[in-house]
């Protein structure tokens, strides 16, 4: 599997190589398809280019030939007659594959682009090659943009230049025609003049009038003129003419100032209300005496001549709008003198300088750097769109996109310059170069490794330290998947450090290990930070540094710790075992002490025998306390935590030192918090252990006055089911200093300057109540003033307590005396051996009971058999407990059925919740008897039976008895053998117990006693799930057993 | 089809034979196979078939192969009734080769099997094969292979009616029932490497490190063996170069000497960028490679029980598996039907809709309907 994703990676690589190999779209798609189809195995392949909303361009086929055919199998329908297609999907969602027969056509999406289809025979892509394929298509797509953003740029140059080219000719022309324009007047001004004053002018009107301006001669021809009949026109005042009076009133200004006028242009109107540009050539008409009376003159219609001037103002407006507006400098020179003759804005602009300086100016001398002479285009060299520089008129050289045209104009030639400023183009070009230089510089000299990865985990970049670290190129890592070059050891932490990078928002770091290119493991710390683009994960970049010595060292620290470790666990181990090798004789020289006192009279003897004895006594409370000290640091310290009352245990311990304080002449109190609950789950054991370290201290260390034990609880952090319970103990004796606070509960350290003859002890007390108090998740702290006295304060945290203590006590006390009559209990519990003690405990009180060995199992059962109580173990394969009371609760017909838990393990908070809210009740395991019943019994109706029903011993129940040790030969164990069995039962620590289980397997396999074996068995079983109350009979039966062979 | 071995080829020979052919008048085209060690000149053949008018065309090849036997020396004349369409391609080694400018537009024939006999020393192969593709794509059978001489110095090597040419290629389209069938047997040894650097078919690094080097630090590492530049071929024919495709499939590349002293060149070209695994065979598995491609050929085959064997085979398996390689032709060789073919410099063929790949250390089996 793993070779086929490298391989497919190693194609998509190859694929991805032949993407964008040009701009031209057909030479890149035919470059790109051609490597898709064969490192993908396709038979074909279709690039379409949308449209819009699912309407597409056929754009490119491989093969070319078989377009149509695979146009038809990729299911397109034509729209309309277009050459524009349609998916028969509308939803089409991307990638889609479809099957047809043994083909599979296969489409994806180019983002923005449009899609790309291709067509596989035998077997379809897999979500992985989809996948892979995914970023490709993304360049793909980016390439066909990019080359059709080509095409359009190209078009619009080219579309440029001949629209300049054309509105240069459109110039032209219309210079052309105004320069016909321009000789057809001057010739007809010659003839108007020639004939100004013949009346009957064919062309012109002919008019007069007299000095109040009323018309009293005209040419017949001012009907065809003006629409107005000559009649209509004599004896009417020249305004009835004018279209813009105005117009009238400059005439005569100019006539009075001149005489005469020539070509004076006045707007006159027509009878249909239209303008007639009217040429006047008009003087003054005098009496003898140069006195004006009237004026004399014709008039042409210039109509259409003021028609095509004002076109040709327009169109000399419109290009120089569109000259002005256009965003490149042009310039137009003339070719021959090389004077600027025209520019727009954008040109000065650039320039920096006006349109007046640079009109008539030399281009050579002004903006070009060629000199004179030596310009390109002269010698016909093409400049299209070349990166030239221009010189500003501040002497700034501008970087410019140039382009030139040559064109001609009356003969002359011109040149049109069109200037593109790339300043900002360059400065960013530069600006990316530096940029690149320098991270690349800044990147290469780092001495650590420096990759990046594609969010699908290939690498895309490896610093040149890779040669230094792991002693490969780089380039034999680049298009990898980082996966695949971290050792099989480190595969599945490489995921999850690869998903976490690039989940998490800050640089992460982790330490990861692979191997140097020489085999030898190297150890680098890898920190992991994501690279954004357009809020988009990009990849990763990751920087690694060899720590592999760093590591090494680390490495040898653990060890020197472990060995410490190991050397002091040996050594409490030690300590534990020798303990009651020590023991034993021990209990021989107090015996035989206290038997050789009866046998003394001499009174110095007796004195040596009272210190052998007092010190027999020392040396083995000494050795208890290490023994317990030694237990606790190897972990072998068990606690075992049941319901007791507290009043009681606490009246018991004042009864047991109210005397010795008498002796001291010391008060001793207890003090108990009223609200305080009498039913607590402790280690009555350990916790009296406490008690009687602390105790016993401050009765050796008080010389007067009092010691006052309280018990309480912390009243904030009660809970339904939980108090944190408080021991104080208190004295007026002789303190300790408080620098010695911490010290005194060190092992083997006394309050310095403590008078050891005095107050003898072994230094462990305290150390063993410090440890003791954590085992049980508390704590313990003294305040203390020297020669004042003393006081340690206890918490033990979360202590369990029950409210009714007295109907539990008599449930617990009555438990053997009860029956539940025709009541069903379901047991859901995955351990045999706890189903089969449940079983057992339940079998004097008439329950029915039904076993299921799972959550799943239990649902089976519940289908059918409703149950008045359920006991639910909380770990079990399948469906576990927490599941399973969900489903529970779900059927109404079991909702209100109690449901009792039971664990082995400590619960958490979290769970602890999850309990109280869907259980009656949580036990722990071991559960007891007592318990149990106890438990049920709040849930089920019972009755109280008579006394003589006891509990059924194992031993004594034929049904139950599962192995049978008469037949075992004795003679396979020796007396050391049975010193160790007596040693282990009498320690009941449960390790031993199992060591010593796989002792006798071994020994059973040896001599093939399978009823032996299946004992070892059994209370393996029984002690690996702490079974007390089996293990208790397992081993008598055992004890019983070895008793009988000796 | 009419077929026909002479084993002493000569000029009067040839002619006799394809006159005999022409005034038949059942054929319409001959394919000739001849080994390019004959005596005859590029002037005698080209001398013969100015006689004719029947369409000729084929090439010279390191052996030929008729029935069940391969012959260092001699010619195979295969007459088809027919008709063909001859494209010929000139130039290929030209990097801007472009099929486009050989074909015309108004082609006349419905085809759907096409001969492909290529330069097997002319550089720029696959662009042809990459070409042929994207023209005509996977609908039709292609079969043929490398001619060219065992000196391996490019000399011309393929003719037609008027020309006899190198740097080129034939392509022969027709109508007729075909299966093909393609196989090597070859197995991954070690990889996968990545091509650095290549220039068609000279590889110059592989891993980053200069190819030859890695190529004989590798060899030596799984075999044993100490490669040198002197006698390369002799252990590189065992150990050529596989580049991957997807579904695992290898196309064989052949490293027939070391250039400069540093860098490898092979048969057919190796992409700059691709993956490449460093292939290991054995007898058996090349053996039973024959075995799967004539499987493959007859399977697509759907024509009728009247049908040739054309056996395409690289020159270097008989190089590779010496004296066995009697077994490869024995193994596809029916004695009821007719056989021939050539031994090639590099094979060409599709699988189906599946390649179309200009192969090396390959055996290609088509089937025809005669």
């Amino acid at each position: 599997m793993k070779d086929d994703l490298t391989q497919c990676m190693q194609n998509c690589y190859e694929v991805a190589l032949s993407i964008g190999t040009s701009l031209d779209l057909d030479k890149m798609l035919k470059n790109a398809l051609l490597k898709y189809t064969k490192k993908l195995n396709c038979f074909a392949g279709l690039v379409l280019e949308a449209v819009d909303n699912n309407r597409y361009n056929v754009i490119f086929s491989i093969p070319k030939r078989n377009m149509t055919s695979l146009i038809e199998m990729a299911g397109l329908t034509r729209v309309h007659d277009d050459d524009v297609y349609s998916l028969s999907d509308n939803d089409m969602q991307f990638p889609h594959l479809v099957t047809i027969d043994k083909d599979y056509v296969q489409y994806m999406k180019l983002d923005d682009f449009g899609l790309l289809i291709l067509f596989k025979y035998g077997s379809p892509f897999n979500q992985f090659i989809f996948d892979s394929l995914a970023p490709l298509n993304a360049k793909l797509a980016h390439a066909c943009i990019a080359a059709r953003t080509n095409e359009a740029l190209k078009k619009a140059n080219e579309a440029l230049i001949k629209k300049t080219i054309h509105l240069n000719e459109s110039q032209n022309q219309l210079l052309d025609m105004m320069d016909v324009n321009e000789k057809t007047r001057e010739a007809l001004i010659k003839s108007e003049r020639k004939y100004r004053s013949i009346f009957e002018n064919i062309q012109d009107i002919f008019y007069r009038t007299d000095k109040d301006g009323i018309i009293t001669e005209i040419s017949p021809s001012i009907y065809r003129y003006s629409g107005f009949p000559r009649d209509e026109v004599l004896g009417q005042p020249v305004d009835f003419f004018y279209k813009n009076k105005k117009d009238r009133i400059k005439l005569d200004q100019a006539l009075r100032a001149e005489g005469e006028v020539t070509d004076f242009e006045v707007r006159l109107r027509h009878k249909d209300g239209k303008v007639i540009y009217t040429s006047v050539n008009a003087h003054l008409l005098f009496d003898l005496h140069r006195r004006p009376i009237g004026i004399e003159g014709s008039l042409r219609d210039v109509t259409n001549r003021k028609l095509v001037e004002m076109k040709l103002t327009q169109s000399k407006e419109q290009f120089q709008t569109i000259v002005n507006s256009l965003p490149q400098g042009i310039i137009t020179i003339d070719a021959e003198t090389k004077k600027i003759v025209n520019c727009n804005p954008k040109a000065y602009e650039m320039l920096k300088t006006t349109n007046e300086r640079m009109l008539g100016s030399h281009c050579y001398n002004f903006f070009c750097p060629t000199p004179k002479n030596c310009c390109p285009i002269d010698r016909n060299i093409e400049v299209v769109n070349d990166e030239k520089f221009i010189t500003a008129a501040d002497g700034e050289k501008i970087p410019v996109m140039k382009t030139v045209v040559t064109f001609h104009d009356n003969n002359k030639k011109y040149y049109l310059e069109s200037l593109i400023d790339i300043r900002d183009k360059v400065k960013a070009d530069e600006a990316l170069k530096t940029s690149e230089s320098k991270y690349r510089s800044l990147v290469e000299n780092i001495r650590d490794l420096i990759f990046t990865i594609s969010p699908d985990g290939t690498i895309t970049y490896v610093s040149d330290s890779m040669e230094e670290i792991l002693g490969y190129s780089p380039d034999y890592f680049l298009g990898r998947k980082l996966l695949d070059i971290v050792p099989e050891t480190e595969q599945r932490r490489a995921q999850v450090l690869l998903k976490k990078g690039f989940s998490g928002n800050k640089v992460t770091q982790y330490q990861v290990s692979t191997r140097h290119k020489t085999g030898e493991l190297v150890w680098l710390e890898v920190s992991f930070s994501r690279i954004w683009n357009n809020e988009q994960i990009e990849g990763a970049l990751a920087i690694a540094r060899d720590i592999t010595e760093r590591k090494r060292f680390e490495n040898e620290l653990v060890k020197a710790k472990e060995s410490a470790e190991e050397a002091n666990e040996s050594k409490s181990r030690f300590l534990a075992n020798i303990s009651h090798e020590i023991r034993t004789p021990m209990n021989s020289i107090i015996g035989f002490g206290d038997l050789l006192g009866d046998l003394l009279s001499d009174k110095t003897q007796l004195e040596y025998l009272g210190a052998v004895k007092s010190s027999s006594h020392a040396l083995l409370a000494l050795l208890n306390d290490i023994l317990d000290l030694s237990k606790i640091e190897a972990g072998k310290m068990e606690l075992k935590y049941k319901f007791i009352d507290i009043y009681e245990f606490i009246n018991d311990i004042n009864q047991q030192y109210i005397f010795a304080a008498q002796k001291k002449n010391v008060k001793f109190e207890v003090e108990i918090d009223p609200k305080l609950p009498h039913m607590l789950s402790i280690d009555e054991v350990r916790v009296r252990q406490i008690l009687i370290n602390l105790i016993g201290n401050a009765i050796k260390f008080t010389h007067k006055g009092k010691v006052v034990v309280s018990i309480g609880f912390d009243k904030n952090n009660k809970t339904g089911k939980c108090i944190d319970l408080v021991f104080k103990v208190s004295d007026t004796g002789i303190g300790v200093p408080e620098d010695q606070f911490e010290k005194i509960f060190q092992s083997f350290v006394q309050k310095s300057g403590q008078d050891n003859r005095k107050y003898g002890g072994t230094g462990l007390g305290l150390a063993i109540t410090k440890r003791l108090t954590e085992m049980m998740n508390g704590d313990i702290s003294i305040e203390s003033k020297l020669n004042v006295g003393s006081s340690f304060t206890v918490h033990l945290k979360k202590i369990e307590y029950q409210e009714h203590a007295a109907s539990h006590k008599i449930l617990v006390d009555n438990y053997t005396d009860v029956e539940f009559l025709g009541q069903s209990i379901l047991i859901v519990e995955d351990n045999n051996m706890n189903q089969r003690l449940m079983n057992k405990y339940f079998q004097d009180y008439n329950l029915n009971i039904r076993q299921a060995m799972n959550g799943v199992k239990a649902m089976k059962i519940l289908k059918t058999f409703t149950p008045s109580l359920i006991l639910m173990d909380l770990q079990m394969p399948e469906m576990d407990g927490y599941e399973t009371i969900q489903e529970i609760k779900k059927i109404g017909r079991l909702e209100d059925i109690p449901v009792i838990a039971f664990s082995a393990t400590m619960v958490s908070d979290s769970n602890r919740e999850f309990i109280d809210k869907y259980f009656n009740e949580f036990l722990r395991k071991p559960v007891i008897k007592k318990d149990l019943i106890h438990a049920i019994s709040k849930y089920l109706n019972h009755i109280k039976v008579d006394e003589n029903n006891t509990r059924v011993d194992l031993t004594q129940n034929e049904s139950n008895v599962i192995f049978d040790l008469s037949e075992t030969k004795n003679e396979f164990f020796d007396a050391q053998f049975i010193e160790y069995w007596n040693d282990i039962k009498e320690t009941m620590v449960i390790q031993e117990i199992i060591d010593f289980t796989n002792k006798v397997e071994t020994i059973s396999k040896v001599q093939n006693d399978i009823e032996l074996q299946k004992w070892s068995e059994m209370t393996r079983n029984a002690a690996n799930n702490y079974l007390v109350e089996d293990l208790e009979e397992l081993i008598t039966i055992f004890d019983d057993f070895i008793g009988e062979t000796n | 089809m009419y077929l026909k071995f002479i084993e002493r080829p000569s000029k009067d020979a040839l002619l006799q034979t394809l006159k005999k052919v022409e005034e038949t008048t059942l054929y319409k085209s001959v394919l000739i196979l001849a080994t390019a060690n004959l005596e005859m000149t590029s002037d005698d053949f080209l001398n013969v078939f100015n006689s004719l008018h029947i369409k000729v065309f084929g090439g010279l090849f390191p052996q030929v192969v008729f029935e069940d036997r391969s012959f260092e020396t001699g010619l195979i004349v295969a007459a088809f009734e027919q008709d063909v369409e001859l494209i010929k391609l000139e130039n290929i080694s030209d990097p801007n080769f472009s099929i486009e400018t050989f074909i015309d537009s108004n082609q006349s024939i419905d085809f759907n099997t096409m001969f492909v006999f290529i330069d097997g020393l002319a550089k720029g192969i696959s662009n042809v094969i990459d070409e042929l593709f994207n023209e005509f794509g996977l609908d039709v059978n292609y079969i043929g292979g490398g001619s060219g001489n065992m000196s391996m110095q490019q000399a011309p090597c393929l003719f037609t009616n008027d020309s006899f040419f190198d740097d080129g290629a034939i392509l022969v389209l027709m109508s007729i029932q075909s299966g093909i069938g393609v196989s090597h047997g070859w197995k991954d040894l070690t990889g996968p490497f990545k091509i650095t650097d290549s220039f068609q078919n000279v590889i110059k690094a592989i891993n980053g490190e200069p190819a030859f080097e890695l190529y004989k630090r590798v060899i030596a590492q799984y075999t044993d063996l100490e490669i040198t530049e002197e006698a390369f071929y002799d252990i590189a024919k065992s150990y050529p170069f596989g580049i991957t495709m997807l579904d695992d499939h290898r196309i064989v590349r052949d490293p027939i000497k070391v250039v400069d002293g540093k860098y490898l060149e092979c048969v057919g070209n190796v992409p700059n960028g691709s993956f490449v695994y460093i292939l290991s065979g054995n007898r058996d598995d090349l053996l039973s490679a024959a075995k799967e491609a004539l499987k493959k050929g007859e399977m697509n085959y759907k024509g009728s029980d009247k049908k040739s064997y054309i056996f395409i085979d690289c020159i270097s398996r008989t190089l590779y598996l010496k004296e066995s390689f009697l077994y490869e032709i024995t193994t596809v060789y029916h004695p009821e039907y007719q056989m021939f073919g050539a031994l090639t410099i590099g094979e060409i063929s599709n699988t189906g809709k599946e390649y179309l790949e200009y192969y090396n250390k390959t055996i290609v089996v088509g089937v025809i309907e005669s």
